[in-house]
């Protein structure tokens, strides 16, 4: 009976029950939020993770604004396509973009916290997408 | 699911590696092949947990491997054919008496390394006293002494 407890485990981590995994992506938001989030439900602490944005409307240039709520948890370890300015506000980081032929844009983070980090993505003219993870240590 | 991958990846691995190379015989173990072993495990031990060094990723990763050990185990124990594959099986060396130098020179044992087992395990001081000398799956050479002829017999006079 433990051994199928044991066995449970990887089941899980292939689920994506403790981070990356077949179920564990999640996209939040739509056209009149002016584009989509894509990222993980659970996350590790100091292990990679994503967060995709596609633009709804991709104009000439984009603002994507992300709540300091969620980014002080990460460090961000790069951002693609490089963003040609970054403002940081007091409740908020805004990246702005050319625009990219994909209308695409990824942020490649490492959460430096555990537990639930939460806050909200907004693209220029758009209104704020949710965004949640759980951080595991 | 990517620590899960590794894990087996790299069970896999060693299961491949360490059945092709044979058995390493437990009684020629030198110090070269003890760093070996570091090395090895030093470097598998990266592969497995490449960038993340989370407590999570250690903990799959170890329940992964431990699980996979155990079906390993399960299937060798269910189904003898497998148990020859995944595990390897025993090799006589010496049998009623009779060397097989081929399969010591293929396992790359001596005599010294047979004599010296049967010196400590079985008290015998030749190689007639000795009826069987088995490799065995873990790498260690099991005497079976001649009916009389282990050390609590006495034959310390030959």
């Amino acid at each position: 009976m433990a051994w199928w407890l044991l066995a449970l485990i990887p089941v899980a981590a292939i689920a994506g029950l403790f981070g990356d995994g077949l179920f564990s992506e999640v996209t939040a938001g739509s056209e009149r939020a002016g584009g989509t989030v894509t990222y993980e439900r659970f996350g590790r602490l100091t292990a990679d993770t994503k967060l995709e944005l596609e633009f709804a409307r991709p104009s000439r240039t984009t603002d994507v604004a992300i709540s300091r709520a969620f980014l002080d948890r990460y460090d961000t370890s790069e951002v693609r396509p490089e963003p040609v300015r970054v403002r940081t506000l007091s409740d908020a980081v805004v990246f702005t973009f050319a625009a990219a032929p994909a209308g695409r844009a990824t942020f490649f983070l490492q959460p430096d916290a555990v537990g639930s980090s939460g806050g909200t993505v907004t693209v220029t003219g758009g209104t704020p997408v949710r965004v949640k993870q759980l951080v595991y240590p | 699911m990517e620590p899960v991958l590794r894990a087996i990846g790299c069970y896999l691995l060693l299961l491949f590696v360490i059945r092709l190379s044979g058995k390493l015989g437990l009684a020629h173990v030198t110090i070269f092949d003890l760093v070996l072993l570091l090395l090895i495990s030093q470097t598998v031990g990266q592969a497995l947990i490449g960038n993340d060094s989370s407590l999570t990723t250690a903990a799959i990763i170890t329940i992964t491997l431990i699980v996979i050990n155990r079906a390993n185990d399960t299937v060798a124990h269910r189904w003898a054919d497998m148990s020859h594959v995944l595990e390897d099986a025993p090799l006589v060396l010496i049998e009623n008496g009779v060397v097989h130098e081929d399969r010591m020179a293929r396992m790359k044992v001596r005599l010294d390394d047979i004599l010296e087992n049967g010196r400590l395990d079985e008290g015998v001081e030749r190689l007639d006293q000795i009826k069987h000398a088995i490799l065995e799956r873990s790498g260690a050479i099991s005497i079976i002494a001649k009916d009389g002829e282990d050390g609590g017999e006495g034959s310390a006079g030959g």
